[in-house]
């Protein structure tokens, strides 16, 4: 993403607009939002449901194109959490569950996989989504699905100045590093000037910003345009992704 | 403190979803109130502020760990509640969405957790009144570390009981609650000095900051009580009739025990206040006389409101009469 100054402020439309490209953000927020709705109601012990469906955000990765190895990356600091909520099932939770035919596991290992499934589906498929569609179309969408205009002009405007505030907070850091060598983290007296200055210059950007947007007649209290909805086929196409899946969650769990 | 959609059952990520899409509907409201297009791109950059605050980790004083803040008691403190708690849900679903950090479906959990309790609550009745109107550096970090560790230890207690009411982990209770706590109250006093310290440097540099705060709305008790009514309301009479019908935790074990749901009355004494409390007890079982069914029950809890509004009421008034009377007569 290229961020500039310059050619950030935007009309509302305008911003709207951005998502509506050739294909419609909305269906395809819908049917994340169905899947992660059957990959959460899976039970603790659906081990087998749970593994086909962590396994089918790569394969579907894999059609769109976006590397699986780098959705993997993105999705790893999700697991400590998840993975600590789940180890002391390996402890407290010590039946015996039958997996195969003659096999049998400990219900904590089962539940601790299917905890862990869940998290790298649920995880992986809405990043999927984010590499798929742009802010803008995604925010068409919520617009599409009567989200408020002030919530979805916001995430807009955060979301297109987050790098850059996040590089200028890198900036502060490494100049503060760069002038006590010796110090390996920022001791809390000072992030506060830091943090302080941060605000003061966000603030600065936010007031130029505004001026910028009053001169291409910004108007907050106008009604943001929505995405497309999209075509019959499109919503055809993932209805019947979502039906398999609605099919795959009932026969295994 | 972020939770993964995994964490959570759909019952729990629906019900809190509900309930912080309640409390966002209100910030969005009490915002277009006070509608200042200013404020637009002010929360926008704010966002990425706090989102960008999030990144620089500091130090948490004796433990040799490091923390970064929540951001919600900062925010808040900054621009007001309801636009503070509206900057916080852009910043979860952002989150949420690119950075892996938290969920889709947990984004009502994420947001109640961090926004809510430190928006709402921590903020308001904690952080003001201790800060005071003019506050000095003392004050100003007194307030933050306060807010701070409420709205943390509140954040945390929320994950826990969510967490195990979804029913995906093992952990008994008061484990996983005394290491959430505790972990986060290490966090919240760190929070609390990089608060109080971001803010003391922006008074001073900034002396105006005080006008990007949103106009807070006076505590309205009719306003409360009609919120408190209405939701009594919908509970009793809606949420009641998905209620189970299998004995409650007591029944339970009695009937394990005794092999009966009901212990039998034993002595004059208990047979007395048996006999008055059946006479007294008209919607015996939280339903109508004759049964009613699933209606029945509604009817029940939503008369069985009323009837404790009406009880509570008086009492209030009762008391509120009294001690005008005392006034008076002083």
């Amino acid at each position: 993403m290229t961020i500039s100054p310059l050619n950030m402020p935007e009309t509302p439309a305008c911003i709207a607009s951005f998502g509506t490209g050739r294909i419609s953000a909305l269906p395809r927020v819908c049917f994340v939002l169905g899947f992660l709705l059957l990959t959460v109601s899976f039970g603790k012990y659906d081990w087998l449901g749970c593994s086909l469906f962590a396994a089918a955000p790569f394969v579907l990765s894999s059609i769109a194109g976006v590397s699986p190895r780098s959705l993997i990356r993105k999705a790893a600091p999700a697991l400590p959490f998840a993975a600590c909520a789940g180890a002391a099932n390996l402890f407290f939770d010590r039946t015996e569950i039958a997996v195969f035919t003659g096999i049998s596991l400990p219900a904590g290992i089962i539940s601790f996989w299917v905890l862990m499934a869940k998290t790298i589906a649920a995880t992986v498929m809405v990043l999927l989504l984010a590499a798929v569609s742009s802010i803008s179309g995604i925010c068409g969408a919520l617009a599409k699905l009567r989200v408020p205009c002030i919530l979805t002009l916001q995430i807009s405007l955060l979301f297109r100045y987050l790098e850059l505030t996040a590089k200028e907070a890198g900036n502060i850091s490494n100049a503060y590093f760069l002038r006590s060598p010796s110090s390996r983290i920022i001791p809390v007296y000072d992030w506060g000037k830091l943090c302080g200055r941060l605000f003061l210059r966000s603030l600065s950007r936010a007031n130029a910003v505004h001026h910028a947007m009053q001169c291409r007649f910004f108007h907050a209290g106008a009604p943001l345009e929505t995405c497309e909805t999209g075509s019959k086929c499109e919503w055809f196409k993932y209805i019947s992704l979502f039906t398999f899946f609605a099919l795959l969650r009932g026969v295994t769990a | 403190m972020h939770m993964a959609d995994a964490l959570i059952s759909p019952i729990i990520g629906g019900s809190m979803l509900a309930l912080s899409s309640g409390a966002l509907a209100y910030s969005i409201h009490d915002v277009r109130k006070h509608f200042d297009e200013s404020r637009i791109p002010l929360m926008g950059v704010a966002g990425a502020f706090i989102f960008a605050a999030q990144m620089v980790n500091f130090a948490i004083p004796g433990t040799g760990s490091s923390g970064h803040i929540a951001g919600a008691v900062l925010l808040s403190a900054l621009l007001g509640p309801s636009p503070a708690f509206i900057v916080m849900a852009g910043v979860l679903l952002i989150q949420a969405l690119f950075f892996a950090d938290g969920g889709l479906l947990a984004w009502g959990c994420n947001l109640f957790n961090i926004g809510f309790f430190g928006c709402f609550l921590a903020y308001p009745y904690i952080f003001k009144p201790i800060a005071g109107k003019s506050p000095g550096r003392a004050r100003l970090f007194a307030a933050s570390t306060a807010a701070s560790i409420a709205a943390l230890e509140l954040g945390a207690f929320g994950v826990t009981v969510e967490t195990l009411l979804s029913g995906v982990t093992e952990l008994p209770f008061r484990l996983f609650l005394s290491a959430m706590l505790s972990i986060h109250l290490a966090i919240a006093i760190g929070e609390g000095m990089a608060t109080g310290a971001a803010l003391t440097f922006i008074k001073r540099h900034m002396p105006e900051a005080d006008a990007l705060r949103l106009e807070e709305k006076k505590f309205s008790i009719s306003r409360l009580f009609l919120i408190l009514g209405v939701s009594a309301l919908f509970i009793g009479g809606g949420v009641s009739l998905l209620a189970s019908e299998n004995p409650d935790g007591l029944e339970w074990s009695i009937s394990k025990i005794a092999g009966t749901n009901e212990l039998q009355t034993q002595g004059a004494g208990r047979a007395f206040f048996s006999g008055i409390s059946q006479k007294l007890a008209i919607f015996p079982d939280y339903t109508l006389p004759d049964g009613g069914g699933p209606w029945g029950t509604a009817a029940a809890g939503t008369v069985g409101v009323l009837i404790c509004v009406l009880l509570i009421g008086a009492a209030g008034c009762a008391l509120h009469v009294k001690k005008t009377r005392r006034i008076r007569t002083k």
